[in-house]
């Protein structure tokens, strides 16, 4: 046997895993919303035997990689969507195991000790993809795979008992309105600005002149605190809908939609008009004068050639556009904007860490799922293979 | 045919080809040469209209290029670039099949066009038709580059440095097989380079420029006998002139043949298409004054004596 270990993260991730699943309270109950709760370790929370061959598996994970001359990095793999499916089913045996009849209204926090876990799988998946050469599309896939799971075990009941699902359960119909305000917004600001940063990137690289103070004044805009610029928004807002009582029956009104969608949009401009501009100017010259040269015309110089050479850079802008606005509507809430954010307001306002979760766990998912979508697309245009 | 008539092209105040007239005949591979700003590319890039010129009349086959559309005018001119200007995000086949596919012609002729290219460039098909650029070697990059230019059938041929960023041994293996093309394709060509040897090896003219104008034009053997001022004196190489017009020559000319057939000849031998320089320099090398020419076979042809090198005509 090797002393020196073969791959070294993946053995210190597991001992990671080991010691906080081991040292830090797994899930705790509490007898209602109100009364603190008592936590439990893990050997509490799911048993001896669930405890041992959960920290048997991570065990043999660590061995696999550190001591076998060439660590089967496909059989870790399948190993770590074995750990991750346990998670969810985990929770379910725990509330199985410790939610009696009597107490109707009990409710099973997540602990430490399991977001922990969550986390550290998260960073050996990466360090498996790597390994093991998978496609981005594979990781989403085992993602989707794990969301599946977990959706169609609380569909059975089994996460009823947790205290995320209860605050859920009390809010389905502000859940689902939360969801499409999140998801319409973030989409019409990244529509929206699309469309007004590509006019505005063409019309920068027709007159160069304007590209300094089209730039700088995007710039000043990315430097006003979202907050700030939610609020400054209010006053003309309300201004206008009182003096155009059309744009009242549209819903425009100095709190609400309008407002955080034209701040939004602000905000999404300059991401969008750099990557647009950049893609279009990083297109090597030589290529363009083969183009002219060959007698394409200057639509088909465009379309052809320019256009397709920028689309990856343009798809990268797009997609750090969505993961600002994403980020950016959760403050919207706070002026009536509707969204996620919602529930992480009330949810410190009352102190509530579950309701914040319910808020924040969604607005995570939407990012990671946009980010992976769309990195797959860039990826996709980019298509010319490595030398 | 290509007449540039009294051409000059001035961008503001400052005129890059000053009054220039020159004509390239048929099937003629005429080359541009000159120290760089010399005005060569923009004469190059004013035939298919890339640059417009400012004064005077460009015609091909008599007709002035201002008349015709720029776009089909370029779709009738191959054109290859020194940075090869491949579109990355195609594959070989597809960058080949440009100018067909903006002339229109159908999939079937297009397909048929893309292989007969790639045969005569030597890039067999199953390899090479769906790669990217990227996954390609400098000279295979700049064959297919060739390849493009050529894909439209076209009368004329403008290179613009095509093979300035290779190394020497293959820009000399692509400056064959364009002599081979050449030999049986017989398009008008153009060809510009900043290389005086180049230019010898390729050229049935040389047209040397200076300051945006036209200091000679002639033959590659007559140039270097003639240098009409000091500046092509010096872009032949001053001193080793000689050695450049030997380089021109090849040993079929100058050796002695033989009566009866030869023998296999086993040792240092020159064959006959080898030039004089290379003769001259295995001389030098093998310390002696005469040496065997052999053919294909390596069967002995002739003989090689210094005095014909010297003297320049057989013994």
């Amino acid at each position: 046997m090797r002393l020196r270990p073969v791959n070294r993260v993946i053995p210190v991730l597991v001992l990671m895993a080991l010691a906080l699943l081991w040292s830090l309270d797994f899930v705790s109950i509490q007898a209602n919303r109100i009364v603190p709760g008592s936590s439990l370790g893990l050997v509490a929370a799911v048993g001896m035997r669930w405890a041992l061959g959960l920290s048997g598996v991570l065990a043999l994970c660590g061995l696999l990689a550190a001591y076998v001359r060439r660590p089967p990095y496909g059989v870790l793999l399948a190993l770590l969507c074995l750990l991750l499916a346990q998670l969810p089913l985990s929770l379910a045996w725990v509330g199985e195991q410790h939610i009696t009849a009597e107490l109707a209204h009990a409710r099973v926090g997540i602990g430490a000790g399991f977001w922990g876990l969550l986390f550290l799988l998260g960073l050996l998946s990466i360090e498996l993809q790597q390994r093991v050469r998978l496609h981005r599309a594979g990781l989403l896939g085992i993602g989707l795979g794990l969301l599946l799971l977990t959706l169609g075990v609380a569909h059975l009941g089994g996460l009823e008992p947790l205290a995320l699902m209860r605050e859920y359960q009390s809010r389905r119909q502000q859940f689902s309105s939360a969801l499409y305000s999140h998801l319409g917004l973030v989409a019409a600001a990244v529509g929206v600005s699309l469309l007004l940063g590509a006019g505005l990137a063409l019309l920068i690289n027709r007159f160069p002149a304007i590209q300094r103070s089209c730039m700088g004044l995007l710039s000043v805009i990315q430097t006003i605190p979202s907050l700030a610029l939610f609020g400054l928004l209010i006053a003309p807002l309300s201004y206008l809908s009182a003096q155009f009582p059309l744009l009242q029956q549209f819903g425009v009104r100095g709190i609400g939609w309008a407002p955080a969608l034209l701040a939004l949009i602000a905000y999404s401009l300059l991401p969008i008009v750099r990557n647009i501009g950049v893609a279009l100017q990083a297109v090597e010259p030589s290529v363009i004068d083969a183009a002219h040269g060959m007698g394409m015309s200057p639509r088909q110089v465009f379309f052809q050639v320019r256009l397709p050479l920028a689309l990856p850079v343009i798809i990268e802008g797009v997609r750090v556009t969505t993961l600002q606005a994403i980020g950016l509507t959760a403050v919207a809430a706070l002026i009536g904007a509707g969204g996620f954010g919602t529930f992480i307001f009330q949810g410190l306002g009352q102190a509530a860490m579950d309701l914040i979760v319910l808020g924040a766990l969604p607005i995570l998912l939407m990012a990671l799922l946009a980010d992976s979508l769309f990195s797959l697309l860039a990826a996709h245009y980019r298509g010319v293979p490595a030398p | 045919m290509i007449e540039l008539l009294n051409v000059s092209k001035s961008f503001g105040p400052s005129v890059a080809v000053d009054d220039i007239s020159l004509t390239v005949k048929a099937a003629e591979l005429c080359v541009l040469v000159g120290t760089s700003g010399c005005g060569k590319s923009t004469t190059l890039r004013m035939i298919n209209r890339l640059i417009a010129h400012t004064a005077g009349q460009i015609r091909i086959d008599g007709q002035a290029i201002d008349q015709l559309d720029p776009h089909t005018l370029r779709r009738r001119i191959g054109y290859a670039i020194q940075s090869i200007g491949l579109f990355p995000h195609w594959t070989v086949a597809r960058n080949i099949a440009v100018v067909p596919r903006l002339l229109g012609w159908p999939a079937p002729r297009i397909a048929q066009r893309v292989d007969e290219l790639l045969h005569l460039l030597d890039l067999p098909a199953a390899e090479f038709a769906g790669k990217y650029p990227n996954q390609l070697s400098g000279g295979q990059a700049q064959r297919v580059g060739v390849a493009r230019a050529l894909a439209g059938d076209p009368e004329i041929l403008l290179m613009d440095e095509p093979f300035g960023a290779l190394d020497p041994i293959t820009r000399d293996s692509l400056q064959n097989e364009l002599l081979r093309i050449q030999a049986q394709l017989r398009k008008t060509i153009v060809f510009v380079t900043h290389d005086m040897d180049e230019a010898l090896k390729l050229a049935n003219r040389i047209v040397v420029m200076e300051k945006g104008r036209i200091v000679q034009q002639d033959t590659p053997q007559a140039l270097l006998a003639r240098p009409a001022t000091a500046f092509v004196e010096n872009l032949l190489g001053g001193q080793e002139r000689g050695l450049k017009q030997a380089g021109l020559q090849r040993v079929a000319a100058l050796m002695q043949p033989l009566n009866a057939p030869g023998l296999r000849v086993v040792g240092p031998a020159l064959k006959t298409a080898d030039s004089l320089r290379q003769a001259l320099s295995l001389m030098l090398w093998q310390r002696c004054t005469s040496l065997p020419v052999v053919d294909e076979q390596g069967v002995q042809v002739g003989v090689l004596h210094v005095d014909s090198l010297l003297r320049g005509a057989p013994q």
